[in-house]
């Protein structure tokens, strides 16, 4: 029930716990999700000792993700009832479950070990990607807010994880896997390429359109343009592949910096429009 | 069905992670059959359901009538059976009106009943009179005060200085018979703030005050005003409206704001302020032109052949002239000349005409407040939407526009009672004959005049300190005991005219209350009983009760125990003639119950209701008791065709002209189609193009329909120089004028009134979104924030009502809704009211006190409105004609600042634009009045000695 006379204090009902939640969620994801994909490619010795870098960092991210989920409810004592009174209709329910699969597989790779390219390599690396992608099915639920509509969204989360997980373990283990910084840089690019699609693209709604403008003027383009695509994205990519040693760790960081900027921007814009 | 269990849920629940589900009674369809989870009406009395928690609960369901706005939409209250408070409120789905369907105002009745900080008790002024200081005193202390005084005042022969002044009345005719059997006429109203412009409109057209429209049945919906949003009937017709749109009917709204209404609008016309009458007329030539009218009904019902004697003697008088002669003399309101003055184009004018010609009869049509109350001669607005929908016949039609009258219930009584002898000039002064209906809001200036005093003054469910404009003069009447001697104020809550009163008696909400209502919500007629649920409950399990006090919190009582024990100790004896109307008419000579009153309308006065009661196995109260609302009909269109039965052996004359049926020198019906028919009660019986009425009480100019510039239209605004159009008047959905303001979640959802101005008027004046903003009036100035919106055309800036309330500094009050401020003199002799502590927060037994977030909580900008009678209608022209600027330095939100002398001033120059009676009659005597006098009342110097009433 609009009345047009209340400012819109409420309006950002989705704040810095969901945007944190996108990117813990997307290192976790990207930590199994990069290894799993070089397992296709590369030697398995390398490989498995990036998963033992991957698997601890995908636990303890998505532990946080959990965290801030559980936080971010209104009832968080409740936090249980998501999974033990689904409504299956929900991606909120679904992705728990995901999330929850996700979380085992990577418990028991903990406790027991696993075999790069092996089965539980291969559904591991499909439960990241989905841990990833869902989120895009879940905000398409809120279907007031036209931005977070776009088909391409689970997409975009799925290369941002993929940007996420190679910084992050480049962080972690820069030595293991010397294909790692050319993973991050390509990441980067197609990241970079889906943002500039997202910001410059044709929009469904006017709705749509009217996020986008906000994303790209006023105090937020700064915030997009200098903080997330110059420096998070073609500065890192740069750094990334001229750079070696202490420099790729600075790419690494400048793109976790671009994702987790992108990310806010694009969980806040589409709340600042009313909703009537 | 029960919800469907997961496995993962069952075992969840047996392992005691999650609460147990249980198996409850299935959610059945009641009503209208479009609710789906109502309890089945038969377990209402004991009715099982889960809470949050999954915790079992046991309650009794009971109806009551919902008292916020005038819809008088269907509660139910769920009591609970252990604790025997009542836990929560929802719709009635029983209830024919609003089908179990509610707005926030609604449930939000539980929210008042709760209020920590509603009056418990009675309470009496100490000290002097105004300052907010009370005390607690007893019923008895209060009752016999009062009728002391009343009962002087009617030995004395003093009745007319009793006066009663209601906002919403909220029952059928309690108080008109109570005044009545008084024998005084001392009933003062609203309609003035309200209406006034709109019924005077319809009445002068059709004989009816206020249409029904048939918006469920309609193909075109047209309204100048914002109904769907927060309109009179605001859900009841919301939900009609709807469901027509939902079935493919269109929807014109004409309104300068993107009111909820215009957003969902097939055609919105952003019409200038004041010009509304000009594109209506324009609209009603371009279907003459086009022949798109109903002839067969023109020929039948409007009274055409008046017209052409009026204007055009010399015509032959037959329809075809009629038509083209009215064209004709509407040709100046071509869609380029109307268009011009209301700023849209000619194609909307024409897109409108090809709207109404798509829609035939099936034109639901409405304007009740809005572009008719803002305006000086606003009521040319109504008339002419009444002229409209008559041309395409869709007066009474299914889907079109009915007369209320047709759609409300009207009780009798056991008794008659005879009516006031004597004309009250304070309420009708002579000045305003055609008013609609009592001028309350000049009330403080005719006292101030010295044209009378009120002995015992009455206020229930009003705050004219702060919904009437001009508020100081009001405070200023009030503060003066030579001028009003005793001051009752009978109100659930406290407000800012209740600061001034001797007495503050609380009466309980809407389920702490008896009452039955009635209103015109669509094509049925039904009637709702208002009930003390708590009460009701005990009565539904066989307990004794017989006292409402007994089951509302602290002391609090209902407004018709109260009159009843009043009139009894005005006259106890029986010897003024007055007791005897309220005597039980089951049990000679003892006063009357509640129940008793209520018991007789319903065994009485409810045509269907004991058949329907005995089918269900119950007598009519315990049947109302029960299902709280009773439908008597539905569907009935074209009343004004049905035949008038004309006793055996009577011989009637019918007049050749126009077909006028007289008996016994009464006009009983019209000549139409073969058959005496009962018409419309208008002059001719039919609708009236001309208005003999009004030629003959001093306006001829205005006897056709036409447009007349308002006092704030586009002739006389210059945005260019800061000189705009306010609109004062809109609504919000969530509020009602002052008695939501202790609903602690409407107050959530709407607090603040910033002014509405467009991104271009805004840029002329450099105002950003939420700056301060200085609008200055006539009589003064208020400082508020900007809301730069498209919502609103440029050149207008509009501020929605309800916001702005306020408590006295050390004074008692309304913290959810009112900041504190300080009212001072300052210079130039004038008043300033100023915010000295904003609302906020508060310690009370409701931990959300401590909770509220705003700090802003509106200005209270009717202070800064000076009174402007409309010399026909009576009606205050609420628009004005403001100077907007950026604030200044020393100015801060929420000031007001009023020239009192400035307000004398313009009443005057507003009154003398009335024109007194000039022959011996006070009033047209075919015009209604809410409580009718005797005839000889109306006859000027025929004012009875004073007498005993």
């Amino acid at each position: 029930m609009r009345t047009y006379d209340i400012a819109q204090r409420h309006a950002g009902s989705w704040g810095w716990k969901v945007s944190g939640y996108l990117f813990t969620k997307s290192i976790a994801a990207g930590a199994f999700l990069i290894p799993a994909l070089l397992s296709l490619f590369d030697e398995a010795a390398p490989v498995e000792r990036l998963f033992r870098s991957g698997v601890p960092l995908a636990l303890a991210f998505l532990a946080l993700t959990g965290v801030l989920l559980v936080a971010d409810l209104k009832r968080p004592e409740r936090f249980l009832w998501v999974l033990l009174r689904p409504q299956w209709k929900s991606w909120l329910v679904r992705g728990a479950y995901i999330i929850t699969a996700y979380g085992a597989l990577l418990g028991g790779w903990f406790t027991f070990g696993g075999t790069p390219g092996g089965f539980f390599s291969t559904l591991g690396g499909i439960l990241a990607a989905a841990t990833a992608a869902y989120s895009g099915w879940l905000f398409g639920q809120a279907k007031g807010r036209d931005l977070w509509q776009s088909p391409l969204v689970p997409v975009h989360l799925l290369c941002q994880a993929l940007v996420a997980g190679s910084a992050a373990l480049l962080l972690c283990a820069p030595f293991e896997l010397a294909d790692l910084a050319n993973v991050l840089a390509v990441a980067l690019a197609l990241d970079a390429l889906l943002i500039l699609a997202e910001m410059h693209g044709r929009h469904a709604s006017e709705a749509a359109a009217r996020a986008q403008k906000l994303m790209i003027s006023g105090q937020r383009r700064w915030w997009l343009y200098c903080g997330s695509l110059a420096i998070g994205h073609f500065l890192a990519i740069v750094l990334v592949l001229t750079g070696e040693g202490p420099t790729r760790a600075v790419a690494a960081c400048f793109a976790l910096i671009g994702v987790l900027i992108y990310e806010h921007l694009w969980v806040d814009a589409p709340q600042r429009l009313p909703l009537a | 069905m029960p919800r469907h269990l997961s496995k993962i849920e069952k075992l969840a629940a047996s392992l005691g992670l999650v609460p147990k589900a249980r198996d409850l009674p299935v959610p059945e369809r009641l009503g209208d059959g479009r609710l789906s989870h109502y309890p089945p009406f038969e377990k209402w009395e004991n009715w099982e359901e889960l809470d949050a928690r999954r915790l079992p609960h046991r309650y009794s369901l009971i109806p009551t009538t919902c008292f916020n706005c005038e819809a008088g939409c269907g509660l139910l209250a769920y009591v609970d059976r252990d604790s025997g408070e009542i836990e929560k409120i929802e719709g009635n789905p029983l209830h024919p009106g609003s089908r179990g369907r509610n707005c926030a105002k609604g449930p939000a009745t539980l929210n008042q009943l709760r209020d920590p900080e509603r009056i418990l008790t009675p309470m009496k002024r100490v000290g002097p009179r105004g300052t907010g200081k009370f005390e607690p005193c007893g019923w008895d202390e209060a009752l016999e005060a009062i009728a002391n005084r009343i009962r002087c005042a009617f030995d004395e022969g003093r009745g007319e200085e009793v006066m009663y002044h209601v906002g919403r009345p909220g029952h059928e005719a309690f108080m008109e018979r109570l005044l009545s059997a008084w024998g005084i006429d001392g009933h003062n109203s609203h309609t003035t703030v309200c209406s006034a412009s709109a019924r005077c409109g319809y009445q002068l057209a059709w004989g009816y005050d206020r249409p029904s429209p048939d918006y469920e049945n309609a193909q075109l919906i047209l309204l100048i005003s914002s109904h769907l949003e927060a309109g009179h009937y605001f859900n009841p017709h919301a939900q009609r409206i709807i469901d027509a749109k939902n079935r493919g009917a269109r929807i014109v709204v004409l309104d300068p704001r993107l009111s909820n209404t215009a957003s969902r609008a097939d055609l919105w016309l952003s019409t200038r302020p004041g010009t509304e009458a000009a594109v209506l007329l324009a609209t009603i030539r371009v279907l003459l032109l086009a022949g798109a009218v109903d002839r067969t009904f023109v020929e039948n019902w409007v009274d055409w052949r008046g017209y052409l004697q009026s204007v055009h003697c010399e015509a032959s008088p037959d329809l075809d002239t009629f038509l083209r002669l009215l064209a004709e003399d509407l040709a100046e309101y071509t869609p380029e000349y109307a268009a011009q003055l209301a700023g849209i184009s000619p194609d909307q004018v024409r897109q409108l005409a090809r709207e109404i010609e798509r829609a035939g009869p099936r034109v639901a049509a409405h304007v009740w407040r809005a572009a008719a109350s803002g305006n000086e001669g606003g009521w040319q607005v109504a008339r002419a939407m009444c002229l409209l929908t008559a041309l395409v016949g869709a007066v009474g039609a299914p889907g079109g526009t009915s007369p209320s009258a047709w759609n409300k219930f009207k009780p009798e009584f056991w008794t008659k009672t005879e009516g006031p002898k004597n004309w009250n000039e304070l309420i009708w002064p002579k000045e305003y004959p055609l008013s609609f209906y009592e001028m309350s809001h000049i009330l403080p200036h005719l006292v101030l005049d010295g044209r009378g005093k009120i002995d015992v003054y009455f206020t229930r469910v009003i705050n004219p300190v702060w919904t009437f404009p001009d508020g100081f003069t009001w405070m200023e009447m009030l503060r003066d005991e030579s001028r009003v001697g005793l001051y009752v104020a009978l109100t659930p809550t406290w407000n800012e005219t209740a600061y001034f009163a001797d007495f503050v008696l609380p009466m309980g909400h809407s389920a702490e209350r008896h009452d039955i209502q009635s209103q015109e919500t669509h094509a049925g007629r039904w009637v709702s009983f208002r009930q003390p649920v708590k009460r009701a409950r005990a009565a539904l399990a066989g307990e004794e009760a017989t006292d409402t006090r007994s089951f509302n919190p602290g002391e609090v009582w209902e407004e018709d125990e109260f009159w009843i024990d009043l009139t009894w100790r005005i006259d106890p004896d029986g010897k003024r003639g007055i007791r005897r109307h309220y005597e039980s008419p089951y049990r000679p000579g003892k006063k009357v119950t509640v129940d008793e009153y209520y018991r007789w309308i319903f065994e009485n006065g409810v045509p269907g209701l004991p058949e329907k009661a005995k089918e269900a196995g119950l007598e009519p109260l315990e049947y109302m008791r029960r299902v709280g609302a009773f439908e008597l009909e539905r569907g009935k269109y074209r009343l004004h065709e049905q035949k008038v039965e004309i006793p055996e052996g009577s011989r009637v004359r019918v007049e050749a002209a126009g077909g006028l049926v007289t008996l016994d020198g009464k006009v009983v019906g019209v000549a139409v189609d073969g058959a005496i028919r009962h018409g419309f009660p208008t002059p001719s019986r039919k609708i009236e193009v001309v208005s003999k009425t009004l030629a003959e009480w001093g306006f001829p100019g205005e006897a056709l329909p036409r447009y007349s510039p308002s006092h704030v239209g586009p002739e006389v605004i210059d945005p260019e120089k800061g000189i705009y159009t306010l609109v004062p008047t809109f609504r919000l959905p969530t509020m009602i004028h002052s008695r939501s303001g202790n609903a602690k979640h409407l107050n959530e959802i709407s607090h603040a009134n910033p002014v509405w101005m467009h991104p271009d008027d805004a840029d002329r004046h450099s105002l950003a979104d939420g700056d301060l903003l200085k609008v200055e009036t006539s009589i003064g100035h208020s400082i508020n924030r900007v809301r730069v919106t498209d919502g609103v055309r440029p050149g207008v800036v509009a501020c929605s009502h309800h916001m702005g309330r306020w408590r006295l500094e050390g004074g008692i009050g309304s913290q959810w809704s009112s900041a504190t401020v300080r009212i001072e003199p300052i210079e130039g002799g004038r008043m300033r009211l100023r915010i000295i502590e904003p609302s906020g927060p508060f310690d009370s037994a409701d931990p959300d006190t401590r909770r509220g977030w705003w700090k802003e909580s509106g200005v209270h900008q009717n202070l800064t409105f000076p009174p402007q009678s409309d010399p026909i209608s009576g009606m205050h022209c609420w628009h004005q004609l403001v100077r907007v600027s950026p604030a200044g330095p020393g100015d801060q939100y929420g000031d007001v600042v009023v020239d009192m002398e400035k307000s004398r001033e313009v009443h005057r120059a507003w009154l003398a634009k009335a024109r007194p009676p000039a022959g011996d009659l006070r009033r047209p005597e075919w015009l209604p009045r809410p409580l009718r006098p005797q005839p000889e009342a109306y006859r000027i110097d025929q004012q009875r000695a004073p007498d005993s009433p």
